[in-house]
């Protein structure tokens, strides 16, 4: 199915998780936020939420630091 | 690898006010915003909030951040730097900022106000752990404008 990645068409196999789109990306999750259209989804969720066709995901790494 | 001859970074000297500006608002705890550009120049500076706010360490409220990629993605800007004050100490990358450098393809730009009156910003590559000092280039700033790593007077 398709759907959009931070901004690109991709494809990913029916019945995805977002657990199982990063994994396939070799993504740690505990070093991104993801949103599935427009709404934040909790880390402890991600092998719980199924993407659809058409889903607008977007992933972003953290942005963090310090002295 | 990228950057054999590492690309620089630029800035107007009204986004590097901007950004100095902004940080020093928030002394003593360090501040943190995103540089969005085109081409390595900086056309847009991003005030954002540190939901983390110690002198010491920062960390980008995520909400905000999903918010300004996909304005800069609207816009056609890249992400050019991701910036960030070190209140007391050296403008050099620590531990924690080597480990959370996730994106190589921007530059790390740092604040260090440890001489509040003169503060010292300095531009880096982080890839794979190895840090690379970049030029920030500000012309017209009253410092050493087109050198690089720029040690500035205080806007």
């Amino acid at each position: 199915m398709m759907i959009s990645l931070n901004g690109q068409k991709e494809t990913c196999d029916d019945g995805a998780t977002i657990a199982s789109l990063l994994q396939n990306r070799n993504i740690r999750p505990e070093m991104v936020s993801v949103e599935v259209n427009d709404t934040i989804v909790e880390r402890g969720r991600y092998d719980q939420v199924r993407l659809e066709e058409g889903d607008s995901v977007e992933l972003l790494y953290f942005m963090g630091g310090g002295a | 690898m990228e950057d054999e001859q590492p690309r620089g970074i630029e800035m107007g000297l009204e986004s590097f006010r901007e950004m100095v500006e902004h940080l020093r608002a928030h002394a003593p705890n360090e501040a943190c915003g995103i540089l969005a550009g085109r081409d390595g120049r900086v056309v847009r500076v991003y005030p954002m909030t540190n939901v983390e706010p110690t002198p010491y360490s920062y960390f980008m409220d995520p909400k905000e951040q999903f918010t300004v990629m996909k304005e800069m993605r609207k816009e056609g800007l890249s992400l050019v730097g991701i910036y960030h004050s070190h209140p007391a100490t050296t403008p050099y990358p620590s531990r924690k900022d080597r480990d959370l450098a996730f994106y190589p393809e921007a530059a790390t730009v740092i604040v260090s106000f440890r001489d509040p009156g003169e503060p010292e910003a300095r531009a880096y590559r982080i890839v794979e752990d190895r840090v690379t000092p970049i030029p920030l280039v500000v012309p017209g700033s009253p410092g050493r404008a087109g050198e690089k790593n720029e040690k500035l007077s205080a806007a």
